[in-house]
Order: structure tokens, then C-alpha cells, then sequence
């Protein structure tokens, strides 16, 4: 296929020599013994820095970690060390005060609808573009990629507008339907790649089978398309999850708030530095995004590279 | 629950007999069972079909929450069957382009919490109604209803408690290292050099929120406009003086001294809110020039380390002024002009509610407050507001109420700018002046 | 947020393949029966992103100050966007923003992906903990590393106090001269771990013969590297660099919750100025002409780097 193609197609002449030969020599456990020599030093070496990268980037997580484990004031008295006593019941006055419950399900109904409506009109708008061969289909496509870093802060008020016309104000649709259209230039297009390079036998073979667009799309493309969807699922899903602005501008009943939008209600109106229950607030709103990455991270690796990898 | 009314379930289940309960503990139980029949819907009187339906009160959420504004809707929806009151919080820096959105989107918008600012530049477009023949004017000081009204007319009823930036100060470190409330800037330093040698720090501002540095400069220019800092304003504004008389400078440099004479902590222009409080409740820093809403939290949140109490500013020359702070009375309650003729005597018969004594009795028992806008109301009882209401008169309402905001913004900006040592006074002065001047060629007037 | 989130995986960009396979073909070319797979998403993306763009692009002709009714004044609002130092400040904030987490973004992920790739005990865990953070919300970061910041009980002080360097504490976020290097640095943390996942997908692109053959040549590993390694991984650089600097244009979010531009508008960066226009001065008209330069620029970019990209492929790397 094409990507690999790239790659073939990018070797230096003396490289693919060297491909060639080397392909004629056995390979493996007949490395130079100077390599074998200094494989344990390169090994440590590796890991002192991956571990020192590591613990930069742990470092945020465990601070917060400890810091929801802690009294107020021992926060106050060191607020970068662990929490020694540990002090558990932040996580209980988050849950009650903050109203996790509650936000969280918000989040969930926003984020899982978004993903499915998101998953739903990509995955067939791209294989339009894709497949199809009709006028007007490259016009379309570039609709959709052009808008892939357009922050939505730019547009908002007008959106707002729209949103409130279409009486979807105070609502998750409202929520749901923008977020989705956000969401959709970045699906559509790693869609898209994904389904270019699906073999052109496969959709014949269902094709002589005698199955239409829709099954051939349903029984074949679909089953084989699951990296990719996990790929999509999971930026959709970190994206509705997270987002904030939309949902402040949006959403003004309390019951309807999101989780990100209900924490930082919750950290702004208390208007006093309860650090410890704030970060324990976090810690429960960051779980289930985490939980949804660390299941579908295979899958979602496998999809992110398959663009590149795939031939 | 308490901790958190907008988001807790009590702002949306409460209904009449938990509402009464929990009036009862706050001890205005006797207030409110007189008071809600009366605003009950027979009220309405002679409207063959009085309006049912959703009332939205809009307001504007800023730093210290209004934990009584839930309850008292609660309480209007219960006496008015048929009216379901609701109450939408824009954040108060973001307001006027989310109002403006939901006005352009045509949303439903009945009444209006408003400050002074906004309310000037509502009344100057006529987006709200004037209220001139409200009844019940009498109600109210007479000196509340002044920044309120604007080209002759009243275009609201104010609402909550006058009161204002006071500079609070932490009175447990101050006795710990046997020191007083300074009332000269020699004295401050004095006080500052000793606190600093103990690793305290004399000011903590969240300096990172822009739009928090100009009550420095309505604090300073009070004193160097010789107490004459309304009359200088609408001067310089009308054309009659500029922005770069010296009056003015000398004003923005003495912000500029405080961060000279390293007076803030060091970390200033990272602080937000939330940040710049935590400092003066954990020591680190003493004084605070905040406005005395967060009194009544602060004060319940008492320490032996901190013991909160507050000045004004000392006096910062050696002219004879008297020490003057920034304010405003309450907030304002108004009804857009765009309202549709059945929901207007709705939306004005809440505006009477909200407003009545009984309603403010409850607000301030809740809120807390310095000197309630309602004439018949007396002060919360808790000692910062009852020794503010003492200097009341010294209140001078937010200049920025009357600015351009043009001039608001580069007033922010400048003013960061040269606490960070990055403009001399003068040169923001000269900026103040461009930009109002640029103003009125375009056609800008200031309007009494 | 939604800006952040985009970000895109290697792959073909505009032209598609077109296979000639007689099977396909019939139901391929049907135009119109391609109507309804294309409906609900063209709609969603018209009505909630195009539809408000093309509003924002005619308010941009107005003055609006939200308490005024609209007046119409041409380009207007362009002519002060141009002349107004404001937004030249603002992009050259984002050319530093890109040059810095372009350069930074592409280092370090290479160098860890590197590290990463080949056998090695807890690699998928080392990869797993390293793309945390781009699932972290910007909330959470905002918090986080304000606290880090923090001039009086920060972790950054309190490690420069411990090392030894006490005389390097500072405000990091409320000092102009390092607040827009503190955020970058946040932004390297989120997004690192990204590009890491990129970079490892090529580098099992590469065939493993191709550096054994090598070393037996007599190539140490550093030639080995930039020989093989850096040449062959060119598309995902490509890709790479793409994502970093749309990232660094568009950036909003880390900054809002950091520090909202300030301090002396040494982290303002376009978003944030057309944000702070239309929020915090209500400069409606104006803020919606920035936005639609921010638009063009922001399309331009990507027009000009996709360009660059899609022809990638065919160039030689010789």
C-alpha cells in the first residue's frame, strides 16, 4: 500500500544494498562481539533516562495523589512531600460536597454520546470519501480537514446563538451535537486514511458475495476497522470528557453541569484554598478517562500507527 | 450542603416547608411568613391573568458566591404557585458577552443583578427599564440610589449591602511580633521591614487577575485628588482635566511604590483568588485590599493564626487627606427593556420582593454585610461589618463604574505593567489620555 | 478541549488511492447514494461549525459592543487589527510557542521513542505512563502546575532550594520574562508522550536487517542513527512537526489556565487576545475580525504544512 510504499521508497540506494546483503547473511545471534560487550551499559543507560522522563512526568500525578491524601493544613506545611498521616476522607467530602455522582453521569451521557455519534457519522461519512467516486468529494474532504485546529473559543458566541435557536440550551444535546461536530474533521480524516488502505480485494470479494454498500461496510470494513475505531473512541471520548469552555457558556443549571465544569464551579464558589479536596476531586474525575484509555490502549496505539505502519 | 448552594440539590428540591426550616435556624422565620403572603399572587391584584410560567433572574457570579439569591427565589416560586423561578450565573468577567449572547439567541431574560458598571451602560443603550415611579423608594438610602442613576433617571433598586475594598489585615501576626496597624506609608514600611525579617510578607493581591489591580489606584488617587476623586473622574471624562494631570500621576506611581518598595509578596502576579486568600490565612502575608464580602467566611474561619481585622489604607502622602476607599452600594436589580408586557409585572413584582426589607434581612443574615442598602435594615453583627459601617462614609463608589471600558482595560494593563516595573507612571497616564481622547473623537460623552 | 484534542495520526492526506477494481466500481460511482453516508456528519459540521464561522466572519464588519446596536464599518476592524501591537505581540508569542515545542516535542519524543523501541522490560508500561498526561483536562493541569509554580509552596522552588540553586527560585508563571518558557515547558510534558507513540510506530517501520546489516559494516550506532534511523523516519517527523506547530498557533487552553495571558501580556498568544477581546472588553466586531485573521492563518498553515507532507512521500530522501 502507499504508506509502505513511502518507506521503501525513501531508503538511500546504499541502504538497500546493505538490505539486500544483509538478508543473504544469517541474522540475529551473530551480532559483533563488541555490541554483545556493551549491551548492559547501553541498557542502563537506557533505563536512567527513561526512568529520569518518567518521573518528570509522574511527578504532577504523584503530587496530586499526595496532596489529596493530606489535611489541610499539613498541605499547608508541605504541600510537595507524601502524606504522612494519610487522610482519606477528602475523598469522601469530594464525593458529598462536590457532587462527583452527579457530574460524573453528566460526563458519561455527554462523553458516550459524543463517542457513538461521533463513531456513527465519521466512520460513513469517510467511507464515502473514501470509496466513492462522485464530484465534489475532494471539496468535501477538505471541508472537513480544514477546520482540524480551529479552536472552537473563536466561533463560540455564534455558536451559542445556534444553540439556544435550537432550543438545546441547558441541555447535554447541546453539549453533544457541538462536541461531535469538533470532533468530527479529526475522525473523519484518520477514517479515512484507515479505509484507503484497506485491501480493494477484500470489499470485492464482498462485493461478489453480493453485498451492498451498507453490508459490505457493516460485515467487513467495520470488524476490520478496530484499531481505528479505538483510536477515535478514545480522542472523542478525552475530548468531551475534558472539555470546559463549551460546557461553561453553555450549561447553566447546576444538575446538568459536567465534571470539569462542576469542579471548577465547586473550587471557584467555595472561594477558599481546600487544595487536599480539590486534588481529590481530580483524582475520582481523572479514573474513568484513565480507565477507558489503559482498556482500549492497544487497540488505540495499533490504530494511531496503523496509518503509517500498515502494508 | 450549605458550603456550595449553586450546584447543592437544595437550590433545585427545596420546596416551601425545607425552606422555612431552614429560615427558622437563621432566625428570620417570623420575617418571611408575614412577608410571602403578601407577595403571593392575589398580590398581583387587579391583572385579570397574572403570568405563570418560568422567571429568569440573571446574575452575575463573581468572587464571594450570594448564598441567600437561591433561597429567596425558592421562597418566591413557593408564595407565587404557577411561577418557577430560575436563576442562570454568567461569571462576572465574561458577563456582558454571555448576556449578549443570550439576548441575540433571544433566550428568556427577566430580571437583572447587576453592578454599577454595567448597569451605567445598560441605562445609556435603554436595555433596561427606568424604575422612577417605583413606589417603594423609600425603602431604600437615599445615597444607594445615587450610582444608580444615570442621566437623570433610576434605572434600578439597589440591592444587598454597601461596602467596599478594605485593606484587611491579620491581627495575630501583627500581636505575635508586638506590632500595630500602621496609619502612615512610614509606618507600613516599618511594619513591613519587621513582619519581613519574621519571613512574612506586608501584601498578598491576586495579581494574575488583571481586572483586580485598579482598586490600588481608586485607593492612591482618593488621597492624591485630595478626596476628590468622583469630582476629578467626571472631570477628566467631560474634557474639564486629563488623565495626565499630575493628580492622577502621582496616583498611579504611588501603586507603582508599593511594588518598589517590595510590599507585595513575591510571587504576586501569580496569584488568583483562591491563592492570594491562602496567603493571608496562613501567614504568609498580612494585609490584603479586598473587598469585605469574604469577611464574614474569613472570620468563621478563624484561627490563633489568624485573627482577622482590617484598615484603611494609611495615609500615603503628607498633605492632609483623609484615608478613603472604593465601593459600591450592594448590587442593583433592574428589568431589561425587552421584556414582554405579561411577564414585565412579574418580573417587576420579584424586583419588590428581592428588595423588601424582609428578603434583605435574609440576604444579609446570610451574606453578611457592612450597611444594608435597605434604610429599616441594621448591619450584620459580625465585627468587621459593624466597624465598617463606621468609616462608611468614607466609601467612594468604583471609579471604573463611570470609565469608558477602554479605559478600564489599559487602566489593567498599565497598571500591571508598571507594578512589573515595566512603565513609569506618566507614560501610563499619557496612554489613559490617548485613549480617551481617541474616545471622543469618535463621538464618546460622559453623561452625569 | 476541542483544540487540543486534534491531533492526527500518520497517513495520506487528500489524494486517495484510486483502485480500479471492477467489483467496487459500480456502487462507487453512484453519486447519489452516497448522499445519505455523507448527510448527518456534512449537517452536524455545517450547522455547529461552519454556520457559526461564516456569523463570526460577517460580525467582523461590524462595530458591536454588546450594549449598542450594530453598526456596520467595512474593514474597519481589520485596518485596527493590523496597526495594533497587540496582535503582532500575540504572534510573535506564537512563533516563539512553535519554535520552542516544535524543537522540544520533536527531540525529546525521538530520543525516547529510541530509548523505547526494541526489547526492553516495562516498555509498554513506560509508554503507557508517558501518554497520561495527554488525558489529563486542562483543568486538572491548570491546578497542578500553578501549585508546581508556585512562588511560596511550589514543587519547582522547593527543588531548586534543595539542590542548591535557592538563588534561582522565582515566580515562574508571574514574572513576564519566564512565564511563556514555564508554559511551554507544561506543554512539552502534555504532549510529548504523543509524538513518543508516533515515533514508535515508525520506528517498526524500519526493518531491524537494515541496522543489523549496518553495524556489520562497521556503523556505530550514532552513524546508525543518523544514517537509517532519522532518514527513514522523515514521514513521522513530517507529522510531527505538522501537529506541534498547529498546536503552537492555535493554542488556548494550557494558557487560559495558566495564566490568562498575563503577566504584561508575555504569555498572550492570539486565541487568548481574541478571547480576552470579545470576554473580557467586549469588543465583539473586533475580537470576531481577529478571529477570522486567526482563521485564514491557522488554514494557511495547514494548507502550506499538509502540502509539504502529502508530497513527502514521493521525495527522495537520498
Amino acid at each position: 500500500m502507499r504508506s509502505s510504499g513511502r518507506s521503501g521508497a525513501n531508503l538511500p540506494d546504499v541502504q538497500l544494498k546493505s538490505s539486500t546483503a544483509s538478508s543473504a547473511i544469517p541474522l540475529g545471534r551473530k551480532a559483533p562481539a563488541t555490541r554483545s560487550l556493551r549491551r548492559p551499559i547501553a541498557t542502563a543507560v537506557r533505563y536512567c533516562v527513561l526512568l529520569i522522563a518518567a518521573l518528570a512526568v509522574v511527578y504532577p500525578f504523584f503530587l496530586m495523589t499526595a496532596g489529596s491524601l493530606k489535611s489541610d493544613s499539613g498541605f499547608m506545611a508541605d504541600p510537595v512531600g507524601w502524606a504522612r498521616p494519610a487522610h482519606p476522607e477528602n475523598y469522601r467530602l469530594a464525593w458529598q460536597e462536590a457532587r462527583i455522582p452527579r457530574f460524573t453521569g453528566n460526563s458519561l451521557v455527554v462523553a458516550a454520546g459524543t463517542v457513538l455519534l461521533t463513531l456513527g457519522t465519521a466512520s460513513t461519512a469517510a467511507f464515502a470519501l473514501s470509496r466513492g467516486r462522485f464530484p465534489g468529494r475532494k471539496a468535501v474532504y477538505l471541508a472537513f480537514v480544514l477546520l482540524l485546529t480551529i479552536p472552537v473559543q473563536i466561533y463560540i458566541i455564534p455558536l451559542y446563538v445556534i444553540v439556544v435557536r435550537a432550543r438545546l440550551a441547558d441541555n447535554l444535546l447541546g453539549l453533544i451535537l457541538p462536541y461531535t461536530a469538533g470532533n468530527l474533521p479529526l475522525a473523519v480524516f484518520l477514517f479515512k486514511t484507515y479505509f484507503d488502505q484497506l485491501p480493494v480485494e477484500l470489499l470485492d470479494a464482498a462485493r461478489m458475495d453480493g453485498c451492498g454498500r451498507l453490508m459490505t461496510f457493516w460485515r467487513v470494513v467495520l470488524p476490520l476497522s478496530r484499531p481505528i475505531l479505538a483510536t477515535v473512541t478514545i480522542f472523542t471520548f478525552v475530548q468531551a470528557w475534558n472539555e470546559f469552555f463549551l460546557a461553561l457558556v453553555f450549561i447553566h443549571n447546576p444538575d446538568l453541569q459536567t465534571l470539569p465544569l462542576g469542579l471548577q464551579a465547586f473550587f471557584v464558589n467555595q472561594f477558599e484554598t481546600r487544595f487536599p479536596q480539590l486534588f481529590a476531586t481530580l483524582v475520582l474525575s481523572i479514573g474513568p478517562v484513565l480507565a477507558v484509555y489503559l482498556v482500549l490502549q492497544r487497540q488505540f496505539i495499533a490504530g494511531l500507527t496503523a496509518g503509517a505502519v500498515k502494508g | 450542603m450549605t458550603a456550595n448552594p449553586f450546584t447543592a440539590t437544595d437550590h433545585r428540591c427545596v420546596n416551601r416547608r425545607t425552606f422555612f426550616r431552614r429560615s427558622a435556624k437563621a432566625g428570620v422565620l417570623a420575617g418571611l411568613a408575614t412577608l410571602a403572603p403578601s407577595f403571593a399572587r392575589s398580590s398581583f391584584g387587579q391583572s385579570a391573568k397574572p403570568y405563570t410560567g418560568p422567571l429568569v433572574l440573571v446574575s452575575q457570579s463573581g468572587a464571594a458566591p450570594d448564598k441567600a439569591l437561591p433561597k429567596l427565589l425558592d421562597a418566591f416560586s413557593a408564595a407565587n404557585p404557577g411561577v418557577a423561578t430560575k436563576l442562570i450565573l454568567y461569571p462576572e468577567e465574561k458577563f456582558v458577552a454571555m448576556y449578549t449572547a443570550a439576548q441575540a439567541a433571544g433566550e428568556q431574560v427577566d430580571v437583572l443583578m447587576l453592578n454599577g458598571q454595567d448597569l451605567r451602560r445598560y441605562a445609556m443603550a435603554n436595555a433596561v427599564l427606568p424604575f422612577d415611579d417605583v413606589p417603594y423608594k423609600a425603602r431604600f438610602l437615599p445615597e444607594a440610589l445615587t450610582p444608580f442613576t444615570v442621566g437623570g433617571h433610576l434605572w434600578g433598586v439597589p440591592n444587598g449591602a454597601a461596602g467596599g475594598f478594605v485593606v484587611f489585615a491579620n491581627r495575630a501576626l501583627l500581636d505575635r511580633h508586638k506590632l500595630s496597624l500602621p496609619t502612615t506609608y512610614d509606618e507600613l514600611k516599618q511594619v513591613a521591614a519587621a513582619l519581613s525579617q519574621n519571613g512574612v510578607h506586608a501584601f498578598t493581591h491576586p495579581g494574575k487577575v488583571v481586572y483586580m489591580w485598579p482598586v490600588w489606584f481608586f485607593t492612591t488617587f482618593a488621597q492624591t485628588s485630595g478626596n476628590r476623586s468622583l469630582e476629578r473622574t467626571a472631570e477628566i471624562l467631560s474634557g474639564k482635566g486629563k488623565f495626565t494631570d499630575s493628580d492622577v500621576v502621582e496616583g498611579i506611581d504611588l501603586v507603582f511604590r508599593f511594588s518598589r518598595d517590595h510590599l507585595f509578596s513575591p510571587g504576586v502576579f501569580g496569584l488568583d483568588f483562591p491563592n492570594a486568600q491562602s496567603e493571608l490565612q496562613t501567614g504568609k502575608a498580612c494585609f490584603y485590599l479586598f473587598h469585605d464580602s469574604i469577611a464574614k467566611p474569613l472570620v468563621e474561619a478563624q484561627s490563633p493564626d489568624l485573627q482577622l481585622d482590617f484598615m484603611l489604607m494609611p495615609k500615603l502622602m503628607d498633605r492632609p487627606v483623609t484615608s478613603q476607599y472604593p465601593g459600591g452600594p450592594g448590587t442593583v436589580l433592574t428589568v431589561p427593556s425587552r421584556i414582554t408586557p405579561e411577564r414585565k409585572e412579574a418580573a417587576l413584582h420579584l424586583v419588590d420582593f428581592l428588595s423588601s426589607d424582609a428578603s434583605s434581612r435574609q440576604s444579609l443574615a446570610i451574606n453578611g454585610g457592612a450597611v444594608p442598602v435597605n434604610a429599616q435594615v441594621s448591619p450584620s453583627d459580625n465585627p468587621i461589618y459593624q466597624k465598617e459601617k463606621g468609616e462608611i462614609s468614607k466609601m467612594v463608589t468604583y471609579l471604573d463604574w463611570f470609565y469608558p471600558p477602554e479605559i478600564t482595560k489599559a487602566l489593567q494593563e498599565g497598571l500591571q505593567a508598571g507594578l512589573a516595573g515595566r512603565l513609569k507612571a506618566e507614560a501610563l497616564a499619557g496612554t489613559l489620555q490617548t485613549t480617551l481622547e481617541r474616545l471622543q473623537a469618535n463621538g464618546y460623552h460622559f453623561a452625569t | 478541549m476541542r483544540t487540543q484534542a486534534v491531533k492526527l495520526s500518520p497517513g495520506n492526506v487528500g489524494n486517495a488511492p484510486s483502485p480500479r477494481a471492477p467489483g467496487t466500481r459500480a456502487w462507487s460511482l453512484d453519486g447519489l447514494g452516497w448522499v445519505p453516508w455523507l448527510a448527518p456528519a456534512v449537517l452536524l459540521l455545517g450547522v455547529f461549525s461552519y454556520l457559526p464561522i461564516l456569523v463570526e466572519a460577517g460580525l467582523s464588519l461590524f462595530a458591536a459592543d454588546g450594549f449598542s446596536p450594530l453598526r456596520f464599518v467595512g474593514l474597519a476592524n481589520f485596518r485596527e487589527a493590523f496597526t495594533n501591537a497587540d496582535l503582532w505581540t500575540a504572534l510573535a508569542n506564537n512563533g516563539w510557542y512553535a519554535l520552542a515545542t516544535v524543537t522540544g516535542k520533536t527531540c525529546l519524543s525521538l530520543l525516547l521513542a529510541v530509548l523505547l523501541h526494541g526489547p526492553l522490560r516495562g516498555r509498554a508500561l513506560f509508554r503507557s505512563l508517558f501518554f497520561m498526561p495527554v488525558v489529563l483536562s486542562f483543568v486538572a493541569i491548570g491546578v497542578l502546575w500553578t501549585l508546581i509554580f508556585n512562588y511560596n509552596y511550589g514543587a519547582m522552588n522547593a527543588t531548586l532550594a534543595i539542590v542548591g540553586l535557592g538563588d534561582w527560585r522565582r515566580d515562574w508563571l508571574g514574572t513576564p520574562e519566564t512565564a511563556l518558557p514555564a508554559v511551554i515547558a507544561v506543554d512539552l510534558w502534555k504532549w510529548t508522550g504523543f509524538h513518543v507513540v508516533i515515533y514508535l510506530a515508525g520506528l517498526q517501520s524500519i526493518p531491524p536487517e537494515l541496522h543489523e546489516a549496518a553495524a556489520l559494516d562497521g556503523a556505530n550506532a550514532f552513524q546508525r542513527f543518523w544514517r537509517i534511523t532519522v532518514p527513514l523516519l522523515k514521514p513521522f517527523t513530517a507529522v510531527n512537526v505538522l501537529l506541534s506547530s498547529l498546536g503552537a498557533f492555535s493554542v488556548f487552553d494550557l494558557i487560559y489556565v495558566m495564566t490568562q495571558g498575563g503577566p504584561v501580556k508575555a504569555t498572550n498568544v492570539a486565541m487568548i487576545e481574541v478571547y480576552l477581546q470579545a470576554f473580557q472588553f467586549n469588543q465583539f466586531g473586533y475580537a470576531a475580525a481577529l478571529s477570522v485573521i486567526m482563521l485564514g492563518l491557522i488554514a494557511a498553515l495547514s494548507g502550506a504544512l499538509l502540502w509539504t507532507f502529502g508530497r513527502q512521500p514521493s521525495g527522495r530522501a537520498a
